[in-house]
């Protein structure tokens, strides 16, 4: 029996990826299954990275066959390959791009899709079981994957002890004949401060009266640009002039809920925290200790911003820099 | 000899005296029908207003004897009051003329008659003088919220034309036949002294033409009544009549149980109830409403006095066309209210503080016909700020209008639950502040103490309570309202504890007001009441009060809804040696801009009205205001921080807590230095204060 | 032009649903349903499709009585074509069993452009849209932030996580709405009196059990231990900065 990853790269593979192989390569060695990936859009001078991890056999398509954004030529090509390796599981990273396809991928199997799991694990009768969040992470279900194929989609996690003995995958490559798309690619459009809506915005950063004045977002806005985050603000700092108005977050500015929400210099009164309360993680830096906003936040640190942010960016540079 | 004066000099041509009067009886009839007319194009019925006859007569009748409306600061009363009372006086000696002349009561004789010509004479003279005042007032001093026309001195001289009329008439009879009581009629004795010079004959064809020219006055001065603005003799006192004192408070429920119904709310001119359209006619534009309005004085697009303006005219228009055919079938021709004749953000800027009301001579109820439209905007065309959507939907969904979920662990004020707590008393309502606002909960915490520490078991509602619904129903939001207020009566019927306190004014007002309206009766306090109560009944330690003086400011639901402005004063006499009062305060005080649903919506237009009531505070160089709601709490501190000023702002129950607790330790330690308490700071000097202020300018 | 949009209600998300003593299952019967929030986005980009380019909108929701619930709030925001797709009795629907009853049924109406919320918020199941595309042969793009049609072809704003894809494609397509795509409009009161009234049209799904029989078993369902444990760094206290660095690693562009 066979395990399927499916690898995703934005530039370079993602945390995604490597923690779906992690995941899958610990599970294939507990049911002795093969190992399988396909990586759409192959960084060549990166292939090393992916031997040792568990990869049995990497399926690499021939470059510019299939384009790697478009979900209707990947989707046969994938249906194929997973129909004739027989595999039993399927697994993608839960990004956007892992969700929809694998959920396309699913009704051509006719299987069954668990999304945004957030463990794999196998039985010792060779089934796979899943951890996966219901209502909105307020209720988890395991579920035992009797029928087979089976697709997941992993949420990142750590891949710290992942696997780094295994052999080193064999590459096959593929050339799928491919019909005319009928849906194309217009446009990428980056993240970018600017461009990113602060009510679709995964993570925000926002800033307050702690900015103390119109010219000192830089810190924050540098922040915004390598998380690809969005910029908020408390309505002291509209108030004051320092920002325009549509950035406010709170009960008479945007309701927003991102995955990340990181307050730099905000008190956190309940007005405030009226348009964010739906946010994931929240973290908060603040210089006084009894700021209300650390009574609700996961993480705080207590400081002047003005050191912390520039540091978080700096790291954070250093680390995307060394390609993590 | 009859002590009397001659009458019956014209007797021969009493017919016609007659005719011209029933002809001015006519108008007046005609003119006063007509616009009861319109007011009968509203909805409801007479009926809605005729509950309490004779405390309604005895009211009006007071109103009108005392003008105890008219007299608020900085406002002249006296004036118009010898106008009213003169027109009282002149319709008595005419009446008592009248019954002498043709009924041959003894109405116009003796002590009495003295009586009565004194008085005639000298309010004559009074009115005078009172018209000349509002001359004055109206063409010289002009203040800005006083509407003036050109008709209005028209009329004042046409009053003072049938009082000069009389008097002169007086001076004549007098001049052409000794009065053997002249003194008793002073003005008239004066006159009559400067004809001396005149003959018989002239003063003869004087006196008839006097006569004559009176009744005419006289006459045509009643006839215009209803065509001039001299209609509110006739409208102020029926507005008055039917005047509701509760009218804002216990807002009239809608019925959706026809689910037929297209519109609900006021959408157009003939959807107010009558008494709404009375109100809008019984204006008389003096403006006490405007110059209190706090939207208006921060700059809103909305001034009470302008609102009735329109809708009068509005309905004039409507009455109109409808009887000269133009508008037809009701539903094919809507005359739209909202946009067209009233602007949308007047209507989003009223706070519901009632100030206008207050101050309203004429006891017209302005918040429920805001509210009337802000239904017919949420309800019929779900068009609303855009914010308000939030504050919606949060409170469809999550029961508060910030949309916390109800389940996170700090909802909890970990006080005792009717659970924990079978024997308890009393229900503490902390309302949505006092379950989600980390600031309010340090009012509840203090609060749930002071309570714990007179031995009062208490409970306190559970996670299945929601907002009580006064912000969705003051938004126009009754449906809404509705549901939220049936959701809580049957969780409070189930919790089973009738008496219920809460710090909060606008609770209290919902609680005890309106939750009726829906099976809901409890006996609710607010929290500055029972305090109080529980410091008299000695249950409560009364603390050393600190040296620094505070000032109380009212919260507009607490003072005005509530009529509470006594135990909060008690209770900051415990709290300090030195209280000291906002200039604007109890029944006046002045709004923060955080009631009627305001508190969810940004202000956008002007200044905002925190900042107006910070000024005031800033100006009387005050530094530690105490308050005893939630709304004022967070519109007052949130005004003091974006001033920069240094006020500290904190409840009732905050500063008794904290007095308590530091007296009870300093009664065994030495007295602190500077004899102040940690919740009262000092006054900075003007200095320091200043300078914030110059930091940021408001 | 025909648009369907595909309706779920889902239990009020304010209160924590509990587990069934069987722990396997979730009991909703307590709670109170509303429209699925995602689902409101579909519905305004239909509502607003209608606006500019006229169409005939058709709302669908599978199920029971919630299914109802689901279809009335919908009318209360303007849609007037209202169906009640039936499983079969006591089916136990996963993702998969859903869109096998709505293509079904869809297949019959062959709608020009399908919308959908891009999850439900109960299940987090994310992939019934999707399916019903691939069943039916039409393109898709999910989780969209922008729509617009032009000249018979849709641009679609597909949302990422460097960004957004912007996708051009001809009719029939599946699209599900992501927030930000449109504010979604408060129904007025005289339309949601008028929704309790308003016919909704049932059809069966006409699929076996055992067609639909899920693939998988729940073995347990479970309450998390609350996932929020604060932590709070002092000031120049170590750790912290290195602490948030992992964080904001795994939480952005994972
Ligand atoms: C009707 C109404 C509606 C409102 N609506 C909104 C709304 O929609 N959104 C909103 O945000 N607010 C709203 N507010 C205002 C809200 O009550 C607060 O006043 C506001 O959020 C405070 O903003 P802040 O936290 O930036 O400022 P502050 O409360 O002044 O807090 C500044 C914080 O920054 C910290 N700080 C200062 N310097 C530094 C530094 N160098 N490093 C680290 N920390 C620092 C301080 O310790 C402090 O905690 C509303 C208020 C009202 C009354
Ligand atoms: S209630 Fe207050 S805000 Fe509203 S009109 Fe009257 S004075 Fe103005
Ligand atoms: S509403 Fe009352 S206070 Fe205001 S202008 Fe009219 S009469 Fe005067």
């Amino acid at each position: 029996m066979k395990i399927l990853v499916l690898l995703e790269s934005r530039g370079e593979l993602t945390l995604g990826s490597l923690s779906v192989i992690a995941a899958a390569a610990q599970a294939a060695d507990r049911g002795h299954m093969e190992l399988h990936a396909v990586w759409p859009e192959p960084d060549h001078e990166q292939l090393h990275r992916l031997a040792g991890l568990g990869i049995n056999v990497l399926h690499l398509v021939r470059e510019d066959l299939l384009p790697p954004y478009s979900q209707e030529a990947w989707i046969p090509f994938l249906t194929e390959l997973a129909q004739n390796l027989d595999a039993r599981l399927i697994a993608a990273p839960a990004s956007a791009w892992g969700k929809a396809l694998c959920a396309a991928l699913a009704a051509r199997l006719d299987a069954e899709l668990a999304q945004d799991c957030l463990s794999l694990d196998w039985t010792l009768d060779g089934t796979p079981l899943v951890r996966k969040p219901l209502y909105a992470g307020k209720i988890l279900a395991d579920l035992r994957l009797d029928h087979s194929p089976a697709l997941v989609t992993l949420r990142p996690r750590s891949v710290k002890g992942a696997k780094r003995d295994g052999p080193i995958p064999r590459i096959v490559g593929h050339e799928p004949s491919l019909s005319p798309l009928r849906c194309v690619l217009k446009e990428l459009v980056p993240l970018s401060t600017g461009a990113v809506k602060l009510t679709e915005a995964r993570v925000i950063v926002a800033g307050g009266r702690g900015i103390g004045g119109p010219d000192n977002w830089t810190a924050l806005r540098e922040l915004c640009d390598i998380l690809g985050a969005a910029l908020g603000a408390s309505r002291a700092a509209v108030d004051a002039g320092w920002i325009h108005q549509g950035h406010q977050v709170g009960q008479t500015g945007k309701t927003v809920s991102p995955d990340l929400y990181i307050a730099c210099g905000i008190s956190g009164t309940i007005q405030h925290r009226a348009g964010m309360s739906n946010a994931g993680t929240v973290v908060a830096i603040n210089r006084d200790p009894g700021a209300e906003i650390f009574q609700y936040c996961d993480y705080g640190l207590v400081g002047d911003l003005f050191e912390i942010v520039p540091k978080l960016t700096l790291e954070l540079k250093a680390l995307r820099g060394q390609g993590s | 000899m009859e002590v009397t004066r001659p009458l019956g000099t014209y007797s021969h041509l009493y017919w016609l005296m007659y005719l011209l009067t029933t002809a001015a009886a006519a108008s007046l009839a005609w003119g006063v029908w007509s616009r009861v007319r319109r007011w009968r194009l509203g909805q409801g019925r007479i009926r809605d207003r005729l509950d309490r006859r004779w405390s309604r007569t005895l009211e009006l009748a007071l109103d009108l004897a005392s003008h105890r409306r008219f007299r608020r600061a900085p406002h002249p009363w006296i004036f118009h009051a010898l106008l009213v009372w003169g027109c009282g006086i002149f319709l008595l000696g005419t009446v008592c003329v009248m019954l002498q002349e043709h009924f041959r009561l003894p109405t116009f004789m003796g002590v009495w008659y003295l009586l009565l010509s004194l008085t005639l004479d000298l309010f004559a003279a009074l009115v005078l003088g009172a018209l000349a005042w509002a001359a004055w007032r109206r063409f010289v001093r002009r203040p800005e919220e006083l509407t003036r026309s050109p008709g209005d001195g028209m009329l004042l001289l046409f009053f003072a034309a049938v009082v000069i009329s009389g008097l002169l008439l007086e001076g004549v009879r007098m001049a052409r036949q000794e009065d053997p009581w002249p003194l008793w009629s002073p003005v008239g004795h004066w006159i009559s002294g400067g004809l001396s010079g005149f003959g018989m004959d002239a003063l003869t064809s004087a006196h008839q033409g006097l006569w004559w020219g009176h009744l005419l006055l006289a006459l045509g001065f009643l006839a215009a009544i209803p065509y001039t603005r001299l209609f509110h003799l006739f409208a102020a006192p029926a507005a008055l009549f039917f005047n509701d004192r509760h009218a804002s408070q216990v807002l009239i429920p809608l019925d959706f149980s026809d689910e037929e119904t297209a519109a609900f709310g006021v959408g157009r001119i003939e959807d107010f109830h009558w008494k709404r359209l009375l109100d809008a006619d019984a204006c008389t534009h003096c403006g006490r409403c405007q110059v209190q309005c706090p939207a208006w004085d921060s700059g809103k697009p909305l001034s009470p006095k302008e609102v009735g303006a329109v809708l009068s005219s509005c309905l004039a228009d409507h009455d109109r066309d409808r009887r000269t055919g133009q508008t037809g079938d009701r539903a094919a021709s809507p005359a739209p209210l909202i946009g067209a004749v009233i602007r949308e953000e007047a209507l989003w800027a009223c706070t519901t503080c009632r100030a206008c009301e207050v101050y309203c001579p004429v006891g017209i109820e302005h918040v429920p016909r805001f509210i009337d439209m802000r239904r017919f905007l949420v309800l019929t065309e779900a068009r609303f700020p855009a914010e308000l959507q939030t504050t919606f939907r949060a409170l469809e969904r999550h029961g508060n209008p910030w949309g916390i979920a109800r389940r996170e662990s700090d909802a909890t004020l970990k006080l005792p639950t009717p659970a924990d707590e079978p024997r308890a008393e009393i229900l503490l309502w902390p309302g949505c502040s006092g379950f989600f606002d980390p600031r309010y909960r340090q009012v509840i915490a203090a609060l749930a103490g002071l309570l714990k520490q007179a031995g009062i078991r208490f409970a306190v509602p559970g996670e299945e309570v929601v907002c009580c619904g006064d912000g969705a129903r003051r938004l126009g939001n009754e449906y809404l309202f509705q549901d939220l207020a049936r959701r809580n009566i049957a969780v409070l019927k189930g919790i089973g504890i009738h008496r219920i306190v809460t710090p909060c004014p606008h609770c209290l007002n919902t609680l005890s007001n309106e939750y009726p309206q829906f099976g809901g009766h409890f006996q609710v306090l607010h929290h500055s009441v029972l305090l109080q109560n529980l410091m008299v009944e000695k249950r409560l330690p009364r603390p050393e009060p600190g040296k620094a003086p505070a000032a109380f400011h009212d919260p507009c639901y607490l003072a005005r809804y509530a009529g509470e402005m006594a135990a909060p004063r008690e209770l900051l006499r415990a709290v300090t040696d030195s209280p000291v009062e906002i200039p604007r305060h109890g029944e006046e005080s002045f709004c923060c801009g955080g009631g009627g649903g305001r508190i969810w919506l940004e202000e956008d237009a002007g200044q905002s009205v925190a900042a107006r009531r910070i000024q005031e505070i800033v100006d009387s160089s005050l530094v530690n205001i105490v308050t005893a709601c939630p709304f004022c709490l967070t519109m007052l501190s949130d005004g003091a921080k974006r001033r920069g000023a240094d006020i500290q702002i904190s409840d009732l129950a905050e500063i008794l807590a904290q007095n308590i607790k530091t007296s009870g330790k300093e009664s065994s330690h030495e007295q602190h230095g500077n004899g102040g308490h940690p919740g009262v700071r000092h006054r900075p000097h003007r200095q320091e204060e200043r300078a914030s202020g110059d930091r940021n300018p408001g | 032009m025909k648009i369907a949009v595909l309706v779920k209600s889902v239990p009020d998300t304010a209160v924590i649903p509990e587990i069934g003593p069987n722990g396997v299952a979730v009991v909703t019967g307590h709670l109170d349903f509303v429209l699925n929030p995602f689902d409101e986005y579909a519905v305004e980009a239909a509502l607003q499709m209608k606006q500019t380019h006229g169409a005939e909108v058709t709302a669908l929701s599978l199920g029971g009585e919630e299914a109802r619930q689901a279809l009335r709030a919908a009318f209360a925001m303007g849609i007037e074509i209202g169906v009640q797709v039936r499983p079969p009795r006591g089916a136990e629907l996963t993702g998969r069993g859903i869109a096998l009853c709505l293509a079904q049924v869809l297949r019959n109406l062959a709608p020009d452009l399908i919308l959908a919320g891009k999850q439900a918020v109960d299940g987090d199941g994310a992939q019934v849209a999707e399916r019903l595309a691939e069943h039916l042969g039409y393109l898709h793009a999910s989780a969209v932030t922008r729509l617009a049609l032009e000249n018979g072809r849709l641009t679609a704003h597909q949302a990422f996580e460097e960004g957004q894809l912007v996708l051009e494609m001809p009719l029939p397509a599946v699209i599900t709405t992501e927030k930000g795509i449109n504010e979604p409009r408060y129904p007025t009161l005289p339309r949601i009196l008028k929704a309790r009234r308003m016919e909704i049209q049932e059809l069966d799904a006409g699929l076996s059990d055992a067609r639909l029989e899920p693939g998988w078993r729940v073995e347990r369902i479970s309450i998390p231990r609350p996932e929020r444990h604060r932590r709070l760094f002092s000031e120049h206290e170590a750790g912290g900065v290195e602490h948030l660095i992992g964080l904001l690693q795994q939480k952005s562009r994972s």
